[in-house]
């Protein structure tokens, strides 16, 4: 009787060993899986509002630097992952998601920026443009007009003065 | 002067002063369209320059070489650089297909660069690997490469050889880059047709 109990206890010890001790291990790969896998849609996000910044006309120099480095510790997690490292994959995870805490709020804000500096630039450069020339035109119409007037008037004079 | 000459005058004067008071609305309007869209990558040597490549390359000993990007493709582009090494006998990118070898990545490098903005990085690495010898000729019948070092990352390589080369007498493994692009629509990187690499002579 006591034999045959015997393998049972030993694979419900195996068993308990395996949820105690492996489960960890399993939760920390999950973790970091989704951790990085979280970073990954961050840096995909951050990029898209990176270039709507962009075609608004911002410059994202500084902003693109920020993405460089987030997307280089991304990278170190993944390679930390691979080696089974999952502790420094997930510390390295999260460090590059930190890195980009209120990004789309500043890409945001630089694109707004941006925006108000090109509709006050049309208003200058093409707009203005657009009137001075007009206005340049308009003016010398009426020099021309003025100097013709003058000039008729000045012809006419003499014509007066041979008749008295 | 007579009416006739102000007239002219006038009108050259005019002329010139509504071009130049045009000038910024013109300047918008007679930009040329970009036309072309790609991007540039590109390996230097140790000294910057396009020459003095590492060649011969011996183990554990540390080479360096700048990567760089440039994109002309009218936005911000979020690039990934696949890392990858390769014998004689494995497959390469290439060039005429427009197609990425199917090797896995060693590692990725990322970089997002904005339009008509460059991005580069040195690169040092290193080589960790073996010979095999040959018993019956005692001669060196293979090199197994354990690891490469890359800018202080160790990758780690599961069963990478490189056999006698007996043509060139060596044993050849070339390490190259992958160009990959972020493509918004799919949410994905795609193979962005470009790559470039490096041949080693494994020496003792």
């Amino acid at each position: 009787m006591l034999r045959s109990k015997t393998p049972i206890a030993l694979v419900i010890i195996l068993l308990l060993s395996v949820t105690v001790v492996a489960s960890p291990v399993w939760a920390d790969q999950g973790t970091a899986s989704a951790a990085i896998s979280s970073a990954k849609n961050t840096i995909a996000n951050c990029y898209t509002a990176a270039k709507e910044a962009e075609a608004a006309g911002a410059n994202i120099t500084v902003i693109v630097g920020t993405l460089n480095e987030a997307g280089s510790l991304l990278s170190q997690a993944e390679l930390a992952y691979a080696a089974n490292d999952f502790d420094t994959a997930l510390n390295l995870a999260t460090q590059s998601q930190n890195r980009l805490n209120n990004f789309v709020g500043g890409a945001n804000t630089l694109r707004e920026t941006a925006v108000q500096q090109q509709t006050q630039d049309f208003l200058i450069n093409v707009v203005g443009s657009t009137i001075g020339t007009f206005a340049v035109i308009i003016a010398s119409f009426a020099v021309w007009r003025f100097l013709k007037k003058k000039y008729d008037t000045t012809e006419a004079h003499p014509s007066e003065s041979s008749r008295v | 002067m007579n009416l006739q000459e102000y007239k002219v005058l006038l009108l050259v004067v005019s002329a010139i002063l509504a071009l130049l008071v045009a000038s910024p609305a013109l300047q918008r309007l007679l930009v040329y369209p970009q036309t072309e869209f790609f991007t540039e990558m590109w390996l230097l040597g140790p000294e910057y320059t396009a020459e003095n490549f590492p060649s011969n390359i011996t183990s554990n000993t540390d080479y360096n070489i700048f990567l760089g990007l440039g994109n002309h493709l009218g936005s911000c582009a979020y690039y990934s650089i696949q890392v990858k090494l390769r014998n004689q006998t494995q497959p390469a990118a290439n060039s005429f297909t427009r197609t990425a070898s199917s090797l896995p990545p060693l590692h990725s490098i990322t970089a997002l660069v904005a339009d008509k903005g460059t991005w580069e990085s040195p690169l040092t690495f290193s080589f960790a690997y073996t010979y095999s010898e040959d018993p019956v000729n005692a001669t060196f019948s293979k090199v197994k490469v354990n690891s490469i070092m890359l800018n202080g990352d160790t990758l780690d390589l599961e069963a990478f050889s490189a056999t006698w080369d007996p043509e060139r007498r060596v044993f050849f493994a070339y390490l190259f880059f992958e160009l990959w692009i972020y493509n918004d629509v799919t949410g994905g990187f795609q193979y962005h047709e470009r790559y470039t690499s490096l041949g080693f002579n494994m020496t003792v």
